[in-house]
């Protein structure tokens, strides 16, 4: 198969890559692109470790090829902070002790970050819900829940980004 | 000449050290590592590559227990990119997987030697490996091995 020649968007940066068909998103993003804060658990999209945004929307990396990306806006890990300080949710996932070996992490991170965006008044019984299609293996799910709901409270407070 | 009295010294670090474990115990504490590790900035085995390194492939048994009675690789070891495939023959001389925790002894001869020796026992025991210059490459040729 002819490589084929595509522009990624990540975070709002351009990467002209070339890559076979078959290439997945979230190779051409860390191998191809050199964003590795998104991470390969299963490779068969049980474990969302790869999860990224994609127009909004959380989708699972291993399970797309890169030239479906074309066209569209993907946010990884590395485009949350904000000049150089963790956004809320960020600050909220290390103080709730969310993240142990912080291999998941970005996984959580980016899901929870498409979650709150669709809905900022989500209950906690649909952020368990939704949450609970990442797997943790270490610090265990009730911290990560907690912070992602800390986060959604203190962003009812301020307006609207 | 020292005028300190060295009882004082003593006294002064035992104050220190109260100060400091009062500040930690009891309470939580934040991690050092979360900050990179929640912008993406840790460095993961995944993460760390060198120039011209080889992507490993492992065939695994698909069934949950069976005698292995031929494996063929010559298929595989044609394939484009591949460096290597290697069975239990290739590396009969690596001890097997010891026990972990245990002060059991005697287990020896029931450990698991690290590629499959004459029969499986799980699902997903690994057979061979393969070593190629490209992972998608490697994978190709790990449909090819033949048990």
């Amino acid at each position: 198969m002819n490589p084929r020649d595509i522009v990624l968007r990540i975070n709002g940066a351009e990467y002209p890559i070339r890559v076979q068909p078959r290439r997945t998103l979230v190779d051409a993003i860390r191998d191809d692109c050199g964003q590795t804060g998104t991470h390969i658990g299963c490779e068969h999209g049980v474990c969302g470790a790869c999860t990224v945004l994609l127009d909004g929307a959380p989708v699972r990396s291993c399970l797309m090829f890169a030239v479906q990306a074309e066209g569209c806006e993907v946010r990884t890990v590395e485009g949350l902070a904000c000049a150089g300080q963790l956004n809320h949710l960020q600050q909220s996932f290390v103080e709730h002790h969310a993240l142990q070996c912080g291999f998941c992490t970005p996984g959580f991170l980016m899901l929870a970050t498409g979650l709150l965006e669709q809905n900022r008044d989500i209950s906690n019984e649909d952020l368990l819900d939704a949450l609970s299609s990442n797997l943790c293996r270490c610090t265990g799910y009730k911290n990560i829940l907690a912070a992602v709901e800390a986060a959604r409270n203190a962003l009812a407070v301020e307006p609207s980004a | 000449m020292n005028t300190q009295d060295p009882r004082d010294a003593l006294c002064a670090d035992a104050t220190k050290l109260a100060r400091s474990k009062a500040a930690v115990i009891g309470r939580s504490v934040t991690r050092l590592e979360d900050g990179p590790l929640v912008r993406g900035e840790g460095s993961f085995a995944a993460d760390v590559n060198f120039p011209h390194q080889l992507h490993m492939r492992v065939v695994r048994s698909q069934i949950a227990h069976g005698h292995i009675i031929a494996i063929n690789i010559e298929e595989a070891r044609v394939q484009p990119g591949v460096v290597a495939v290697w069975t239990h023959a290739d590396v009969a001389d690596v001890p097997p997987i010891p026990f972990r925790a245990t002060t059991v002894q005697g287990l020896e001869p029931y450990c698991q030697p690290i590629l499959a020796r004459d029969r499986v026992r799980y699902v997903g025991e690994p057979i061979a490996v393969i070593f190629a210059t490209d992972p998608y490459q490697a994978e190709d040729a790990a449909d090819m091995v033949r048990t």
